[in-house]
């Protein structure tokens, strides 16, 4: 593929995965692939570009403190463990059923987020700048919004670790970046406020990739010229995402992860048809 | 509604540092990969770019890790240690079946 193609792609993809929390590798790799990329050398590219992508988005999320690491740490264990359980299980489950389950959650996600209306969490006056951040010894926090701060707590933990560590499973099963269904089961079932379950989503995403891309860079099926141009695609593409995301309303992020979400049931649907 | 929060007094400041340092680190791997694309024969510097950039969602993680662990939050301190753990499972297990 042109360098400067793969240039692009990278820095396209890595910033609307940026923008909302969903990671680039499930638009990034489908492209390369219809580009002529083999899948086997696709995948670690999309890794790369979700790595590179959620640390160019850190300095400005870790600066607004939208990000909430306690969850990030919490949700991923389930989704790693998830992983493994996955990855045990896989062959146990065809590729085109489950690619027809993963383009219906994404469905089911997009409607969710896109029909909900206003915003959950308000500005709550009591609340001092100081709080702002996440709080010790829970995954409670608070964060700016229109000059206000708005402390949230986390609901259904259980259902969302549930959906969550599926997501896992998923990932372990097919290889696809759960981040489109992490961010959903964040703000939609945990009623996580978007921004921070977005940003959060945007962290911990970049853990699994990394160990998933250590595992295939030990295997040897990462192309480092390949790669240097995803690295420098994706860090741009990560810095201007989360830029346009932080100047965004929290209804308006939910509406765009709602869009990108049904480009992805698109994209698994388009697979197996 | 929320409770008495119990915010960590220097967790803005550590977290904004920490911040700044990976956004210094990721201008090093893109002079590194840049410089492994143009320069011949130094395509050895988009390998280390491409590890540098690896290393550092990891080393994010132990830096909560011993964070939370110094302000006795050891609850989150030992899931970081065990999300560690789960995610160096999967490239052990490559290096052992070489």
């Amino acid at each position: 593929m042109n360098p400067l193609l793969l240039l692009c792609a990278a820095a396209l993809t890595s910033g609307v995965g940026a923008l909302g929390g969903l990671g680039g590798a499930i638009m990034l790799v489908p492209l390369l692939v219809v580009a002529g990329v083999p899948a086997s050398e696709a995948a670690p590219l999309g890794l790369l570009s979700v790595v590179a992508g959620s640390s160019a988005a850190a300095r400005r999320q870790m600066r607004e403190h939208t990000t909430n690491h306690r969850i990030g740490v919490v949700t991923e264990s389930a989704s790693t463990l998830g992983a493994v359980l996955g990855a045990l299980a896989a062959g146990a489950i065809s590729e085109t059923a489950l690619t027809w389950v993963l383009a219906a959650v994404a469905l089911v996600a997009a409607v969710a987020g896109g029909a909900r209306k206003g915003t959950r969490w308000q500005p709550d006056p009591a609340a001092r700048p100081e709080d702002v951040g996440e709080w010790v010894g829970t995954m409670r926090g608070a964060y700016r919004l229109d000059g206000g701060v708005v402390p949230y707590v986390p609901r259904r933990t259980g259902l969302g670790l549930a959906a969550i560590g599926l997501s896992g499973i998923v990932t372990g099963i097919s290889g696809v970046g759960g981040g489109f269904i992490k961010t959903p089961a964040k703000s939609e079932i945990m009623h996580v406020p978007v921004k921070v379950s977005s940003s959060t989503t945007t962290f911990s995403i970049g853990i699994t990739a990394a160990a998933a891309l250590l595992v295939m860079i030990v295997e040897g099926r990462l192309d480092v010229a390949d790669g240097a141009m995803v690295v420098l695609g994706a860090l741009l593409g990560g810095v201007v995402g989360s830029s346009v995301q932080s100047r965004l309303s929290p209804p308006v992020v939910r509406r765009i992860i709602s869009v990108l979400l049904l480009v992805v049931a698109a994209i698994l649907a388009g697979k197996v048809l | 509604m929320t409770g008495a929060p119990r915010v960590d007094p220097g967790q803005a400041v550590a977290e904004e540092r920490l911040g700044e340092r990976i956004g210094r680190v990721l201008v090093v791997v893109a002079a590194l990969a840049v410089a492994g694309l143009v320069v011949p024969g130094a395509r050895w510097l988009d390998g280390v770019a491409i590890g540098v950039l690896v290393a550092i969602p990891l080393v994010r993680v132990a830096w909560l890790a011993v964070r939370w662990w110094a302000i006795r939050d050891r609850r989150y301190a030992l899931a970081a240690v065990v999300l560690l753990v789960l995610v160096a499972i999967g490239p052990l297990v490559a290096l052992l079946a070489g």
